[in-house]
């Protein structure tokens, strides 16, 4: 479960303004918006340290702010912004993530690979973007994280990947993952999400069931 | 278990990883016997001239290698490479759950391990090298040697390193 409550960003530029939603387990929320209008900003919220907020942000309903390392092991992030060390291997990426985690499940690991096809050898630097996703997907599975953020991951994507990722998001959240998906794709917010917020320069304006027209 | 179990289970796993990836801090530690073996062995033996002088580049040599294997070691106590820029540990780890306070603490204890690495040896080494120099002259000057070296190998490895060690590790 993720939530908001009433989220503002301290301080002077662009800020959030009062953003509240609440996605329980086994949904994908679709958050659209033109450019700049803080879809970004929001996942930032979450996940980054430096940016202080009025309100709160829930994960299984703990306080981002208090239990931060508590709410980090159940979040997995698929971004293009997450960093990782370009000259080591998908392997030794994977060893260097595992000693951070405490419910690190290898055999879940080694399995995804598998059925990939993402070899433990490959440099991280030599990965397509398909391939990073995959990775960041396959570190996401392995500590059982149960919130996936995915920052326009399905753009830009051929339609094998966005199939296969689709399939992999309905198979996580059957099992009871949320997912919160930063995308432009009209089609998929349409047909494939379950709930859909609309960002206008940083105040979630619409916050509804997909689907509704 | 707990942060700091974690990132000692970290450094276990990704020091073997480093270690294989690159020649490492043993081999600039062997490097420095070598430059020893080399530089004493053709200085003091009495060759011709341009055999001292080769000597003393080699070591100087391996004194620049010691100093990059130092210097790429200190880079690795804050990042890494990535995209053709540096990138520091805080910006790799920014979304894993660890305290970054914690982590900085793991950086400093590998580093002042490995910099205490390449100091022993390289002290052991001259202090051997030096009992070697008194065989070949037959004084007992190079004594002093043996003393500048067991002193290095004191102030500059062992003292500092456990004063690090117990201030923040």
């Amino acid at each position: 479960m993720i939530a908001f409550e009433h989220v503002t960003t301290k301080g002077k530029g662009f800020r959030l303004q009062d953003v509240s939603f609440r996605l329980e387990d086994g949904y994908i929320m679709a958050l659209a918006g033109e450019n700049g209008a803080g879809k970004t900003t929001l996942l930032k919220h979450i996940l980054e340290t430096n940016i202080s907020y009025q309100g709160r942000i829930l994960i299984d309903g703990m306080d981002m702010k208090k239990e931060r390392n508590a709410c980090l092991e159940r979040i997995a992030l698929v971004s293009d912004g997450y960093r990782m060390p370009v000259n080591y291997t998908v392997q030794s990426v994977c060893d260097l993530y595992r000693g951070f985690y405490n419910n690190w499940n290898q055999e879940i690991l080694e399995e995804f690979f598998r059925k990939m096809g993402v070899l433990g050898n490959e440099q991280i630097g030599n990965l397509s973007r398909g391939g990073y996703f995959r990775m960041q997907l396959a570190l996401g599975l392995a500590h059982r994280a149960d919130v996936f953020l995915m920052d326009e991951a399905t753009s830009g994507m051929d339609p094998v990947f966005r199939r296969e990722l689709w399939r992999f998001m309905r198979d996580i959240t059957a099992e009871g993952a949320d997912i919160l998906l930063v995308t432009h794709i009209l089609d998929e917010i349409r047909l494939k999400c379950d709930y859909r917020g609309i960002l206008e320069e940083g105040r979630l304006v619409r916050w509804e069931e997909a689907g509704l027209e | 278990m707990t942060g700091w179990q974690k990132v000692q289970e970290f450094d276990k796993k990704i020091t073997k990883y480093e270690e294989s990836r690159t020649s490492g801090f043993a081999g600039i530690s062997i490097g420095c016997i070598l430059a020893n073996i080399f530089s004493f062995a053709l200085m003091w033996v009495p060759f011709k001239e341009i055999f001292q002088e080769i000597g003393a580049f080699w070591a100087g040599f391996q004194g620049i290698l010691l100093f990059l294997g130092v210097y790429w070691r200190m880079q690795w106590l804050f990042g890494l490479y990535g995209n053709g820029k540096w990138v520091s540990w805080k910006e790799y780890l920014k979304y894993v759950p660890v305290d970054w306070r914690e982590y900085r603490r793991h950086r400093y204890q590998v580093l002042f391990r490995y910099a205490g690495k390449i100091f022993f040896w390289f002290a052991v080494s001259q202090m051997a090298f030096q009992v070697l120099s008194c065989m070949f002259t037959g004084t007992a000057v190079y004594f002093g040697g043996i003393l500048y070296a067991a002193g290095m190998c004191l102030g500059f490895v062992l003292l500092p390193g456990m004063v690090c060690i117990w201030k923040w590790c």
